[in-house]
């Protein structure tokens, strides 16, 4: 998992909780990594689990909320470091649509060791825009926190379900959304 | 956790991680740099053996040229030495035919005349021969003057005409109205057109052989169109490059049912070249060939 992942999380809560919550939450947690993240580094997925659940629980948040709230996170961050691509893509449909296609094709030209989930996205009617989440990594309510993030930040009329395929795994999950 | 605690561990967290950065900015910078260094020495290696590549190359390339005039003059003066005794072979079997004719020894006559015949053939073959070695060494003059294309092409018609016949097959002749006279080597358009002909004749039997002469304006002026069409054995797809190359036949089975040497296309091409023109050729194997000439009106060559 690539390192800004990490270093997004823990700033994220820090801001959501405090420092020296987080500060325990790494003693805690008894990392290989002694929770010392750089973002342009590589980490083992299972330091994300251990980190989320300590978070969890200590901040007294479910995981899912948690990890919604990351997604959202993500999302201004991503705004922040790729304003270019936001406005070229104009609206949520759009961005999601090119979300496989483009921004994970020049991920993996800068970290070609990066495990990125995969995205379907189509359009089956107009106004509806339907989008598969597949990943071993089971982090459907991060995808879940950018979408909400990204309708937030185009202040578009959209609502969503989302139907988890993978009995509860969150690894395999379609969000459907529907212009009003 | 009091405050100080809780900022001695950010701090040194924060510590570790920028030396895990600087480490891993490091490595890639010295991989970067490695890379680097490897593409350079690959790139002056390439260099080495392309400089190699090319010095061995020019000095086949020399040698081979070397080689080549070395053989052109070797068959030019071999053609030339094959030629006074065979004249004499000619001219005595046309004098001995003729006496035996006069005396009716008519068996013998007819071995005479074969004598004759053969030595008529290699006659042509040593011309041919010496012509292209002439043409390749730049040494073929030509001898310009205003040809009307209707009687070059009556003249090779008649001449032609035996071997049309033996195989069977019906001439037919198409010029164009008001053709206009070109500046040309008439020898040497008669040389082409009796190649051509001497070819359609050969490859087809119970067939047509169609010979056209039309003009076509062109980007570069004006060209008189030769083409000799028939409904022979026509050539495969694959050998159609190789016919106009000296001593290539279209496969191996043609020398022992046609005879021939190879050299009549070879010869044309470099003819027509020579006179401002070239040549081409469309076949169907089993349907038949067109072989087909250009020539300017006005050559643009120095003689
Ligand atoms: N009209 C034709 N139809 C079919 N094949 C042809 C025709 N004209 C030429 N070819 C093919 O092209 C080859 C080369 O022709 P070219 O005139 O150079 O040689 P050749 O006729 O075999 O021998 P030479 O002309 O030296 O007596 C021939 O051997 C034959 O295979
Ligand atoms: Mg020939």
């Amino acid at each position: 998992m690539k390192g800004i992942v990490f270093t997004e999380l823990l700033s994220m809560a820090e801001a959501a909780f405090s420092p020296e919550l987080v500060e325990e939450v790494i003693i805690a947690c008894d990392l290989p990594s002694g929770g010392a993240y750089t973002a342009i580094g590589t980490y083992p997925h299972s330091e994300l689990v251990a980190l989320v659940s300590e978070l969890s629980r200590r901040g007294n948040t479910p995981a899912s909320e948690l990890i919604q709230g990351f997604g959202k996170h993500l999302f201004t961050t991503f705004l922040e470091s790729h304003a270019a691509f936001f406005t070229s893509a104009g609206n949520t449909f759009d961005l999601l649509s090119r979300v496989e296609d483009e921004i994970h094709v020049e991920v993996r030209k800068l970290y070609p060791d990066a495990e990125l989930p995969s995205f379907t996205a189509s359009e089956p009617l107009p106004g509806d825009f339907v989008l598969e989440y597949r990943s071993s990594r089971g982090l459907a309510d991060l995808a879940h926190g950018l979408i909400e993030a990204s309708i937030a930040h185009f202040g578009e009329n959209i609502w969503f379900e989302r139907k988890d395929l993978s009995e509860g795994q969150n690894t395999h999950v379609v969000f459907t959304l529907h212009r009003v | 956790m009091d405050t100080l605690e809780y900022l001695r561990r950010r701090l040194a967290r924060e510590q570790r991680a920028r030396q895990a950065a600087e480490t891993y900015a490091e490595e890639k910078t010295r991989a970067l740099f490695e890379a680097n260094k490897a593409l350079e020495e690959m790139a002056a290696g390439l260099q080495v053996k392309i400089d190699e590549r090319t010095a061995e190359l020019r000095e086949a390339h020399d040698l081979a040229l070397a080689a080549n005039q070395a053989k052109s003059a070797f068959v030019a003066n071999l053609s030339h030495e094959l030629r006074t005794p065979l004249n004499a072979i000619i001219g005595y079997g046309e004098m001995l035919t003729e006496d035996l004719r006069a005396l009716e020894i008519l068996d013998l006559a007819h071995d005479a005349q074969r004598i004759l015949s053969a030595g008529n053939y290699l006659l042509v073959l040593i011309n041919d021969l010496l012509d292209l070695e002439k043409i390749e060494a730049g040494e073929l003059s030509l001898l310009l003057e205003e040809v009307e294309v209707e009687p070059v092409v009556r003249h090779v018609s008649e001449i032609i005409r035996p071997q049309v016949d033996a195989n069977r097959n019906t001439l037919e002749v198409d010029l164009a109205d008001d053709l206009p006279a070109l500046r040309t080597d008439n020898a040497r358009l008669r040389q082409i057109l009796h190649n051509l002909l001497s070819n359609a004749s050969k490859f087809t039997k119970d067939g047509t052989i169609q010979v056209g002469v039309f003009p076509e304006d062109r980007a570069e002026g004006t060209f008189l169109i030769f083409e000799v069409k028939d409904t022979g054995i026509g050539i495969a797809p694959e050998a159609l490059p190789r016919i106009f190359e000296r001593f290539a036949q279209a496969d191996e089975t043609i020398s022992a049912r046609f005879g021939g040497t190879g050299l009549g296309l070879a010869l044309t091409r470099r003819l027509c070249q020579r006179l401002g023109g070239d040549i081409a050729v469309a076949s169907k194997l089993g349907s038949g060939s067109t072989f087909r000439i250009w020539l300017p009106l006005e050559p643009p060559l120095a003689t």
